[in-house]
């Protein structure tokens, strides 16, 4: 299938867009600036379009309209509820009635805080304890002596972890003193591996900038060839 | 950086707009440093680099007025006039050097007695401040008549005259003499009120010689303490120059001293006239004597009190007292030194000695002369010996002790042993050279020369080195005077400016030299402002005090309960800050360097090259780093052909998909907009290909506003080259587009599909897809595929809908979001049954698609792309490494 003028028009601009966007490599200049002001102001704009379209529109209105239409009182009640608390929140930069956006404020905030803290508890730190215990399941799947190994590796690491951002006093005895040396030996255990966790981090994300890099100029000589007809 | 001024976003060097928020950074962001050429934050007052000043230095308006001068640690200072000369004599070569600080400082501050007239009144204002003088209008009355008669003694404070036992009795009788009527007798213990402690143990037989005679008639005014102690003998103070002229005849003889000292004329009392100041007039009786003696009688107001000081009991000759005895070796007394001391003694012929247990050297030997010359004509009372641990009293100090001692009629007090906290740091510490004496030879040539001559007596060079800044050169050089040469050396120094001003003469009246000589800037700041004078501040109204609560309240006269220097509200008024700068000369020095302009003090070089190379090198690395990953790309097939070994998860995640059902129901979240299809689109293409190969039904949603058009785009580039699917959007495959709500909306989704979404990124009803059909929820799919470019969202899935719901959930993701991922794979239950991260893995997982082993040209050339940019960057640190730790090694070694 032959492209269009507008798709070769469209890959045109989105490859001179890109060299624009390179020549910040060389400095600041009004030509990056140029691509990124465009970028900008297109990511804005289309994120209006389909937060209208996808939401406003097809969620709210069109939902709540139809609601009327079939004198569905609970779906209007519903519906109308959401209009409110969603109109609400625009009086927040009123000075005199800003308060009552603080009304739907807190509704998301609470919605959204059960739902993460119950996630996070029930999707990862529950199942994530009981993986880091549960020695077993390494030597299941990675053999008994390198399952062994890793699952005290990962005991060891993890219980340094949770030592290493220990913050209390200094306190005396031999308790104390057991304490201090635990926080310090162990602790400092601990800290290497979250010393190698970031650098993990690090280089995981150097990658992922590379390969969009690479992209991009996969994307270039992918233009250039079908500019060129190679 | 630069950091944004809106936002606070860090923007790399050089940027003009911020990368967060676009605001523009032209604000001057950086200082050019005049000097290296550096760049510095706009805070920054010095170079960061080479330590330059970076703004130029406004120097202070004339309005502020010059600074106050610097004024001595002690009370009287200069009056303004010799504070001016002072400034326009600093440019000459004026010794300051040679006289030490605290000299000068001491000098200074006794010579604004001196260099003041006499005023006309005791209570003259301009030397007893009215603030001061309140104060002591509220101490007792016999303090009160002490301080009265302290200022009777115009010229120098109480405590000074007392350090003045003796030479200060002798000016007084001499004034006595005159016919001047005597004032009241300074008591005694009034003095030893006033004087410091360690002041007064420097003179200790001085009060004690008071408290006898109480009667110290007039103040010594017309004689100088200094100049007694350089006549060689037993003086005279005549109210008649003709007579002291006619004894300084004999004053030869005093220079030697074996010859027996001449009497004092009989009209004068001995009491009234030291004798030893009538031994130089009849000493020296040259006829032009008689015209220098109007010089010498210099007022006691140019009488240094630290000189006045070490004339001890010279005028005592007339007691019946022994001399004393020193023990100091032979050649450590200049021959015209010896010359000085022979009257006292021989006049005093019962004296007992006075023996001192000083080591050679210790003692300046002009001073220990001068010593002996004074203590032998002192009190018949017993002399003790010192024993003075070295360290503890410096030995010129300790020295002096003993003939003040030796005034004393009365049996000497107890042997002094002052620690040196009883003293001045200064003092304590100081430690007059040793003095290798030339030979007595060298002195003697000298000393050779007419006595009237006016020529400047040098001592010789090694004495003046050993001699150091103790002794100023000047006062050496009076040393070795006659009398008259002394004055006429006195004059021409004044000339010359080579004489401290402290003693020259001042021209101003007394009013204007005391005015500001009394009052130091220190003290002057703790000055109640109500009393201070027009000139320094505008004083308000001085209320009368009165209590304001108590018994007392309400009645008028009664004492504060604070002096009123120790009031607040003084401190507050007071400018501390300047006086502090302008008080310490070492702040003024710095303040000087600090404000020198950077064009008069700094050169201006050549701008270093520090910036161009590493934007250079930075350069450099940019194209190698593009030339290395294009290259693969451009040339669309490996360098090197091989075989990939995929990962374990990825070989799941294979897995898992291979075991699917032809129209399998499976939820593509395609939660990656265009800015990360660079990376994510290989991921989804093997994944989504491989779904759709397996036939599965693809039910597309995005988290995010921009994820439902990438994957608009990618699925119909898939699904063109698949028949089942090129023609089938909603019957197997459909995008139900943008779902808002993040973690709310992917727990909604599982509740209810229709809910959450209604209608498809189309706009078309989801009860409308045939795709659709069976789908109320995400429980109602075999699988999720997560394609996320962030934790967030792989997250938010693996939380709200694959472990709560139980639902096979695995993600394509991005490099970055391996490290958060790979947890939740190696859980038992396995909350990610595949990982696919990023594009090695997409290439490996398309090699398992293709069943081949290895992955087509173009990812495989892909995948070249990415490990030479990677093994490009594993050089880059380690070159980096070893110059850092090279260099390290460099600066260690330097």
């Amino acid at each position: 299938m032959e492209p269009s003028l507008l798709d070769l028009a469209g890959t045109l601009i989105a490859a001179i867009l890109t060299l624009f966007v390179f020549s910040y490599l060389l400095g600041d200049n009004a030509l990056y600036r140029f691509a990124e002001h465009l970028f900008v102001g297109a990511a804005v704009g289309y994120a209006m379009v389909v937060a209208f379209h996808a939401i406003i529109g097809s969620k709210l209105l069109m939902p709540l309209a139809e609601a009327l239409s079939e004198e569905n009182w609970a779906r209007v009640l519903l519906l109308g509820f959401s209009l409110l608390m969603g109109l609400l929140l625009l009086t927040k930069p009123i000075k005199g009635i800003s308060w009552l956006g603080s009304l739907s404020v807190a509704f998301l905030v609470g919605v959204g805080a059960a739902l993460t803290v119950g996630g996070a508890v029930l999707g990862t730190l529950l199942p994530q304890i009981d993986a880091t215990t549960n020695v077993s399941t390494y030597a299941t799947r990675y053999g008994p002596a390198l399952g062994a190994v890793s699952g005290v590796i990962v005991l060891i690491g993890t219980t340094g972890v949770l030592i290493h951002f220990h913050f209390g006093a200094r306190e005396a005895g031999p308790v104390g003193r057991l304490r201090a040396g635990l926080v310090r030996t162990w602790g400092g255990l601990g800290r290497w591996f979250i010393l190698i966790a970031f650098a993990a981090i690090l280089a995981a994300t150097f990658m992922s900038r590379l390969s969009l890099l690479a992209g991009r100029i996969q994307f270039l000589v992918d233009s250039a060839r079908g500019y060129l007809g190679g | 950086m630069i950091y944004c001024p809106k936002c606070g976003t860090a923007n790399r060097d050089g940027s003009r707009f911020c990368n967060e928020c676009g605001e523009e950074l032209v604000i001057q962001t950086h200082i050019e440093c005049p000097r290296c050429g550096a760049l510095n934050p706009i805070q920054n007052v010095l170079c960061i680099q080479c330590s330059g000043r970076l703004l130029p230095f406004v120097p202070p308006s004339p309005e502020t007025g010059a600074p106050p001068p610097i004024k001595g640690l002690s009370l009287p200072t200069k009056n303004p006039a010799g504070e001016q000369d002072e400034e326009l004599d600093a440019a000459a070569p004026e010794p300051e050097d040679e006289t030490p600080a605290w000299l000068r400082e001491l000098g200074a501050s006794l010579s604004a007695g001196g260099e003041s007239e006499e005023p006309d009144s005791p209570e003259d204002a301009g030397e007893v401040p009215d603030w001061l003088r309140d104060l002591r209008a509220s101490l007792p009355q016999e303090l009160e008549e002490q301080a009265e008669s302290a200022e009777e003694d115009e010229a120098l404070p109480d405590w000074l005259t007392a350090l003045e036992p003796v030479a200060g009795k002798a000016m007084d009788e001499a004034q006595t003499a005159e016919g001047e009527p005597g004032d009241e007798p300074l008591g005694s213990e009034s003095q030893e009120d006033e004087i410091p402690g360690w002041l007064s143990r420097l003179v200790p037989s001085a009060a004690a010689a008071r408290g006898l005679e109480p009667e110290p008639a007039t103040s010594g005014k017309e004689t100088p303490g200094w100049l007694t102690r350089l006549v060689p003998g037993e003086a005279e103070v005549g109210t008649e120059p003709t007579s002291t002229a006619a004894e300084m005849e004999e004053g030869e003889g005093s220079e030697r001293p074996d010859e027996p000292a001449p009497e004092a004329p009989a009209e004068i009392e001995g009491d009234k006239i030291p004798d030893w100041l009538a031994d130089p007039s009849a000493a020296d009786g040259e006829v032009e004597a008689e015209t220098e003696l109007p010089d010498l009688e210099i007022d006691e107001r140019e009488i240094p009190g630290r000189l006045a000081t070490l004339q001890p009991t010279d005028e005592e000759a007339e007691v019946e007292a022994e001399p004393s005895h020193l023990e100091i070796d032979e050649g450590e007394i200049p021959d015209w030194l010896a010359t000085l001391q022979p009257v006292d003694e021989e006049t005093e012929a019962g004296a007992e000695p006075l023996d001192l247990e000083i080591e050679g050297g210790e003692i300046p030997d002009w001073l220990a002369d001068i010593r002996a010359t004074g203590g032998a004509a002192d009190a018949e009372a017993e002399l003790q010996d010192l024993e003075v641990e070295e360290g503890e009293l410096p030995d010129w100090v300790a020295a002096l002790r003993p003939v003040d001692a030796g005034a004393e009629s009365e049996p000497a007090p107890a042997a002094i042993e002052p620690g040196a906290e009883q003293f001045p740091d200064r003092i304590a510490e100081f430690e007059p050279p040793s003095v290798d004496l030339p030979p007595a030879e060298t002195l003697q040539e000298a000393d050779m020369e007419p006595p009237g001559q006016k020529r400047a007596y040098k001592l010789p060079d090694e004495v003046e080195a050993a001699l150091g800044p103790s002794v100023p050169a000047w006062l050496a050089e009076l040393q070795v005077q006659a009398p008259e040469a002394a004055a006429a050396i006195f004059e021409e120094a004044a000339v010359d400016g080579e004489l401290p001003e402290w003693l020259v003469r001042s021209e101003s009246g007394p009013d204007e030299a005391l005015a500001s000589a009394e009052i130091p800037g220190w003290l002057l700041a703790l000055k109640p402002p109500e009393l201070r004078e027009g000139t320094e501040l505008p004083a308000p109204e001085v209320r009368e005090w009165s209590e304001e609560t108590g018994l007392l309240a309400g009645i008028p006269g009664t004492l504060p309960v604070e002096m009123l220097i120790a009031q607040p509200r003084a401190i507050i008024t007071a400018e501390s800050t300047d006086l502090a700068m302008e008080d310490s000369p070492p702040a003024r020095l710095f303040s000087e360097i600090v404000g020198r302009s950077p064009d008069a003090t700094l050169k201006k070089i050549a701008s270093p090259k520090a910036d161009v190379l590493p934007q250079t090198a930075r350069w450099i690395i940019y194209a190698i780093l593009i030339i290395a990953v294009s290259l693969p790309i451009i040339m669309g097939k490996p360098f090197v052909s091989r075989t990939i070994e995929p990962t374990a998860a990825t070989v799941e995640m294979h897995r898992v998909i291979e075991s699917l059902d032809s129209l399998d129901p499976v939820l593509v979240a395609f939660d990656y907009d265009p800015t990360g299809s660079g990376e994510m689109d290989p991921i989804a293409s093997a994944l989504i290909g491989h779904l759709m190969d397996r036939g599965a039904k693809l039910v597309v949603v995005s988290l995010l506003p921009a994820g439902p058009a990438t994957a608009q785009s990618l699925l119909a580039e898939l699904a063109a080259g698949r028949p089942d699917y090129a023609q089938g959007y909603g019957e197997r495959y459909a995008n139900l587009g943008y779902l808002p709500g993040q973690a709310a909306a992917v727990r909604l989704l599982g509740l209810s599909l229709e809910t959450a979404l209604p209608r498809d990124f189309y706009g078309t009803p989801l009860s409308e897809l045939p795709v659709m059909q069976g789908l109320d929820s995400t429980r109602a799919f075999s699988l999720i595929v997560e394609l996320a470019a962030s934790q967030d969202t792989l997250r938010w899935w693996i939380e709200q809908a694959g472990t709560p719901f139980a639902i096979p959930l695995g993600t394509g993701a991005s490099a970055s979001v391996i490290p958060v991922a790979r947890p939740y794979y190696e859980t038992e239950a396995r909350q990610l049954v595949g990982l696919v991260g990023g594009v090695p893995d997409a290439v490996t997982y398309e090699a398992l698609v293709n069943d081949q082993g290895s992955a087509t040209s173009s990812s495989a050339a892909r995948l070249d792309s990415q490990l030479a940019g990677q093994l490009l960057f594993v050089l880059v640190i380690l070159a980096g490494n070893v110059a850092y730790f090279s260099r390290r090694g460099t600066r260690r070694e330097r």
